[in-house]
């Protein structure tokens, strides 16, 4: 009999069964349970009635601040204030209030979730826990029950294996990578599946930028999406982690329903045009189109890798004077780490602005909404028609290629500036 | 499981038709009655003036792909959609109609037999489900839904077995 895969072994551990296969369905302790915005839940509670706590005080964790750096109208405010009051009457001991920062960040960087933990989220980017081992899926309204049960159904998934070595070319980023994984899989291509990412450029990357792998799974119609934990991971838990952990690895044999290896030398920087995530395109062929907004940050792109690139091109340079710059970094650690390194004075001196940490203006909760009509380019994960107004392209890169579009004003190479 | 049948007008819908489409970014936090005028709007303007209580959703492939937002799925209850049956349904929307109590159906191809406004017939049985172009006969099939998720179907969602649950257990 064949080995098991990563997502397997995490579902046998956590359905209590010696192993699971492929398509069966398995119910399963979940480790944690995140939420943006959990006013929806509580009302849930008030309809049900006669909720008194959640399962785990320990284990269901709130992060407010995901969706606003701070409330732009009454109603959110309002709504702000009915989550804060909801996690104290129901137990919850984890917020993470305004100006804390996006919330998938913020589960890996708090330690709320460690390599072998199964995690829910009512967020279809929960998959970015992935980066780190853990088994990490989006649910959405079962996540009431969730939050009370502590447990949920999950349909084993196959794994495909994705092998990405050798070095890319300078001015090339793990999004490109991830990019050209995403269009070669499509938006359905791991539909039930699971999707690990391997090989030694990922072994390289930091935690940050894994994290764009395993979030953007979702974007293919994936289960999760896995990175195998290796010294990168548990240097990076070491002191983190709110639970001890045993670290879960593939079997030697483990059995994979599809291989897709990358050969990262010959790619160009990608760009993902509108209308979904993974039509993507060499940035050369869009070169010279139009944008009034450039945005570095969102779920994939505020970690400091990503602010590092950035700040690489912009250095020295000036933002074109009809395109507005909004950089969003990930948390305040991430703010604090830029500050160090000088990076938000960078930022400033080239006519950016920078907001407290959030999940920026990919959906326009907060700030930085675009009239109908206008173009954005930006780090985050999703170009969605709807998404930032019916009628606004959206156009989805690397730090590099953001940035230097930024300073033209138009979509642009930017291994020229590099 | 009691055999259960749907019938219903299609509206039809293309491949990978989003949540972003169904529950835009600026509307889906708006209350329901806003919601419903811009549902779809990006690709079908005045949507919620076509569509009648009872239609069932034919749709190509990976209906439902991107956010999670329940509101996408809250709002084909609130325009009074019987069933959803598409060439495949993404994996967090296919999860949210079970927990919210609308059938729905991943069907190869099925999309190709449908065109708008044609009559459809769903048969829900304890041998599988056989969708149905009343016109012409021809159909595609499904195999049974799980005993669970029926359950779940049945009772109109899953917050309505919690409440049944919770009151059994207080």
């Amino acid at each position: 009999m064949g080995g098991h895969t990563i997502a397997e072994k995490i579902l046998a551990r956590a359905s209590g069964k010696q192993e699971v296969f492929p398509g069966e369905t398995v119910i399963v302790d979940v480790d944690a349970v995140f939420m943006h915005s959990p006013d929806y839940k509580f009302q849930h509670f008030e309809e049900i009635g006669g909720v008194k706590s959640v399962f785990d005080s320990e284990k269901v964790v709130v992060a407010a601040g995901h969706h606003l750096f701070l409330p732009a109208d009454q109603k959110k405010a309002d709504a702000a204030k009915y989550v804060r009051e909801g996690c104290k009457r129901y137990g919850i001991k984890y917020l993470y209030d305004m100006g804390t920062g996006n919330g998938h960040y913020l589960m890996v960087e708090k330690g709320h979730v460690w390599p072998g933990a199964v995690a829910v989220g009512s967020d279809s980017h929960t998959t970015a826990y992935g980066c780190i081992g853990a088994l990490a899926s989006p649910m959405n309204w079962e996540t009431t029950e969730v939050m009370l049960s502590g447990k949920a159904w999950f349909r084993v998934p196959p794994t495909i294996l994705v092998k990405i070595d050798g070095s890319p070319q300078r001015g090339v980023s793990a999004r490109d990578a991830a990019q050209h994984v995403l269009n070669t899989i499509g938006a359905d291509g791991a539909l039930w599946h699971a999707v690990e990412y391997s090989g030694r450029y990922i072994n390289g990357l930091d935690i940050q930028q894994r994290m764009i792998f395993s979030l953007l799974t979702t974007e293919m119609g994936g289960t999760c999406g896995l990175v195998e934990p290796d010294e990168v991971t548990l240097a990076f838990m070491k002191g983190r982690s709110r639970r001890p952990f045993q670290p879960v690895y593939n079997d030697p044999d483990a059995g994979y329903v599809d291989t897709l290896e990358v050969d990262l030398p010959e790619l160009e920087p990608q760009i993902a045009v509108p209308p979904q995530p993974h039509f993507t395109k060499p940035v050369v062929e869009l070169a010279g189109t139009e944008i009034n907004q450039a945005y570095i940050g969102g779920c994939t792109g505020g970690g400091i890798e990503d602010m590092r690139m950035a700040s690489e091109i912009l250095r020295g340079r000036k933002v074109h004077p009809e395109v507005r710059l909004i950089v969003v970094p990930g948390t305040r650690d991430i703010l604090g780490q830029m500050l160090k390194e000088n990076l938000v004075q960078v930022f400033m001196d080239a006519g950016g602005l920078v907001t407290p940490p959030y999940c920026g203006p990919c959906q326009m909760h907060c700030v930085g909404n675009l009239g109908e009509g206008e173009v954005m380019i930006g780090t985050h994960p999703r170009n969605y028609p709807g998404r930032t107004g019916a009628h606004t392209p959206t156009y989805l890169a690397s730090p590099y290629t953001t940035a230097a579009a930024a300073v033209v004003g138009k979509i642009t190479d930017p291994r020229q500036f590099l | 499981m009691t055999d259960k049948l749907i019938k219903g007008r299609v509206v039809k819908f293309g491949d990978q038709v989003n949540t972003d489409v169904m529950a835009p970014g600026r509307w889906h936090r708006q209350g329901m009655d806003i919601l419903r005028l811009h549902t779809m709007e990006a690709i079908r303007p005045d949507f919620y003036k076509q569509v009648r209580p009872g239609d069932v959703l034919v749709a190509g492939k990976n209906f439902g792909c991107g956010s999670h937002r329940e509101s996408a799925t809250a709002i084909m209850k609130v325009l009074g959609i019987s069933a959803i049956v598409a060439d495949s349904i993404a994996r967090l929307y296919y999860r949210n109609c079970i927990a919210l109590g609308i059938p729905v159906f991943g069907i190869r191809g099925i999309s190709t037999i449908f065109a708008e406004g044609d009559e459809i017939e769903i048969s829900i049985g304890a041998e599988g489900v056989v969708v149905r172009n009343v016109a012409d006969g021809k159909e595609g099939k499904a195999p049974p839904i799980p005993e669970t998720m029926y359950q779940i179907m049945e009772a109109g969602g899953v917050y309505s077995l919690l409440k049944k649950r919770l009151a059994e257990t207080s």
